[in-house]
């Protein structure tokens, strides 16, 4: 069981120094995702009153881009080195290569968060360190974590490369998406507790049941 | 090479039993139902609209089934039906959802509301149509079906949950409540088997045209077969 | 096989755009006709002609979208048919071929 935990945070290991070793990822993503917010702005040039509503769902759309444009990066490296047929023969189960890079992306996506999250606050004066709020971010980026790993592994090889995975990554995500800008929506709106467990029990879920199935279709994705 | 008109097949006995409760479908939907007095003439739309989306439910889960069983045995007959069920599944969504359009327009004055059943079948389109995306620009052979398979798969186990997140969604903004099943609850007897003759013969004529799919798409790996043994 | 779905499809179709043309014609007259305080039976069937042209463009999509996918899949299963006709003739000649020399 240890040997399992170690091959996992030893995969996770390997992808965090890579990407510190050549910055190549993080740096233009969390631009990105600020830019995201920036144009949403001109877009909807929202009223005070108006924030309230939009807000969640442009933080969310934010969220979603940069993600999708992050996860496809990992594997994309994985295949122009050639890196694939160095992984495969590893002496550990396909779950664990499954679970490191799931991990390395979750990582990445939570970093370009944390780092997104002041920004967004301050754009639509909105008050972000509530527990609720850390909760929602962490779930869903999870489930788009487990849904993106697997996803880019295939999207790589295909001819559309890194275009293909917004092709297959958003209708699946539909559920947590709403889920989060709900949840997120009803926090700033200081909802009731009740209603926001709803969403987050349905996030809950879906990172559940997906985060179980990728697991163990990975090594369909991973053969030659 | 197999089917003619004149052989007793299985396609042709399909389409022998199909063909006359079509002709019987149709003329109950134009002759003999009664004009819903609220809604007016277009309600009849929904004798189309119904079996469309209940046989684009149930490629669906052809997709799923088919996806499942070549993951574990590898059996190619599963992938090329799964293939297949994709395909008639796309075209038969995209006519859930038009016909959806057109009822909805003289029934609720929008062409479109974020109805939990309206919503999902749009996913489900793009899930269909992502598919088929990947299948056709995924590597050839065993590691692009298998590529098809896993989204299969995971589209089915996706589909109830977009559903009821939907759901969840529409009664947090009430709005457009009343889904075109909604009147089914309140149906005539008449308007009911009319229904249910339509839904026969419209899953009869899908189960038709995904079997000659099928054989189509087993020719053609005949054929790929045939080029890569003599070359 | 394929040719008698397509038959029929055609032929409701053609059938749909025929009585879309009649119909529509016909829809206008009964406007025209009813005075301005009608009755009611007059207003049903006003109001169920007013929404003739969108069951007609239902069905007209609905079969439209049929017979194109049945041309689409008939023509395929013509050039399928014909390809392999072909490359079993080769494959027959070839082994002749084969054969022949063989025995020699």
């Amino acid at each position: 069981m240890k040997s399992y935990f170690n091959s996992i945070l030893t995969l996770l290991w390997k992808d965090i120094l890579l990407e510190l070793r050549t910055k190549e990822n993080i740096a233009p993503i969390i631009v990105f995702a600020g830019l995201v917010l920036l144009i949403f702005n001109f877009a909807i040039d929202p009223t005070p009153v108006l924030v309230a509503i939009v807000a969640p769902g442009i933080l969310w759309t934010a969220f979603t881009f940069s993600g999708v444009l992050g996860m496809s990066r990992t594997f994309v490296l994985e295949k122009d080195n050639g890196t694939f047929e160095g992984m495969m023969l590893c002496p550990v189960s396909r779950e664990v290569i499954f679970f490191g890079k799931m991990l390395a992306n979750l990582s990445f996506m939570l970093l370009i968060e944390i780092l997104i999250f002041p920004f967004f606050g301050i754009l639509f004066n909105i008050s972000i360190l509530i527990p609720n709020l850390i909760l929602v971010t962490f779930l869903t980026t999870l489930g788009f974590s487990s849904i993106g790993t697997i996803f880019s592994a295939i999207s790589v090889h295909t001819r559309a490369k890194e275009i293909m995975l917004p092709i297959l990554f958003f209708p699946i995500v539909v559920p947590i998406i709403l889920a989060a800008v709900q949840s997120t929506s009803l926090i700033i709106q200081n909802g009731t507790q009740e209603s926001i467990y709803t969403w987050i029990q349905l996030i809950a879920i879906f990172d559940i049941i997906f985060i179980v199935l990728s697991a163990y279709l990975f090594q369909f994705a991973l053969e030659e | 090479m197999k089917n003619t008109l004149k052989k007793i097949t299985f396609e042709n006995i399909l389409l022998g039993i199909t063909m006359p409760i079509i002709g019987v479908a149709i003329y109950m939907i134009f002759m003999w139902v009664p004009t819903e007095q609220t809604l007016g003439i277009s309600q009849r739309i929904f004798y189309i609209h119904v079996p469309s989306a209940w046989t684009a439910l149930l490629s669906v889960v052809i997709v799923a089934i088919g996806s499942l069983i070549y993951l574990i045995n590898s059996n190619e007959k599963w992938d090329s039906l799964a293939h297949s069920a994709g395909e008639v599944g796309v075209i038969l969504a995209s006519l859930t959802l038009l016909s959806g359009i057109i009822w909805a327009k003289p029934i609720w004055g929008v062409w479109w509301t974020w109805d939990a059943r309206l919503t999902t079948t749009l996913i489900l389109w793009f899930i269909l149509v992502a598919y088929l995306m990947l299948r056709s620009y995924a590597p050839t052979g065993p590691q692009g079906k298998r590529f098809g398979a896993i989204l299969g798969v995971l589209a089915l186990i996706d589909a109830p949950i977009v559903y009821y997140s939907t759901v969840w969604w529409r009664t947090a903004h009430p709005g457009m409540n009343i889904g075109p099943l909604a009147e089914s609850a309140t149906l005539d007897s008449q308007m009911y088997l009319a229904l249910m003759v339509s839904v026969v013969g419209f899953t009869l004529l899908f189960v038709y045209i995904l079997k000659e799919r099928y054989n189509m798409k087993q020719d053609e790996k005949e054929i790929d077969k045939l080029f890569t043994y003599y070359g | 096989m394929v040719k008698l779905i397509k038959l029929i499809s055609g032929c409701l179709l053609g059938l749909c755009l025929v009585i879309w043309d009649s119909m529509s014609s016909i829809t206008v007259a009964e406007f025209q006709v009813t005075s301005p305080i009608l009755s009611y039976d007059h207003q049903i069937v006003a109001a169920a002609a007013a929404n003739l042209p969108f069951l007609y463009a239902a069905y007209t999509i609905a079969w439209g979208i049929f017979f194109i996918y049945i041309i689409i899949l008939s023509r395929k299963q013509k050039q399928i048919r014909e390809e392999l006709k072909l490359l079993r003739s080769l494959i027959q000649d070839k082994q002749i071929e084969t054969n022949s020399k063989c025995l020699k």
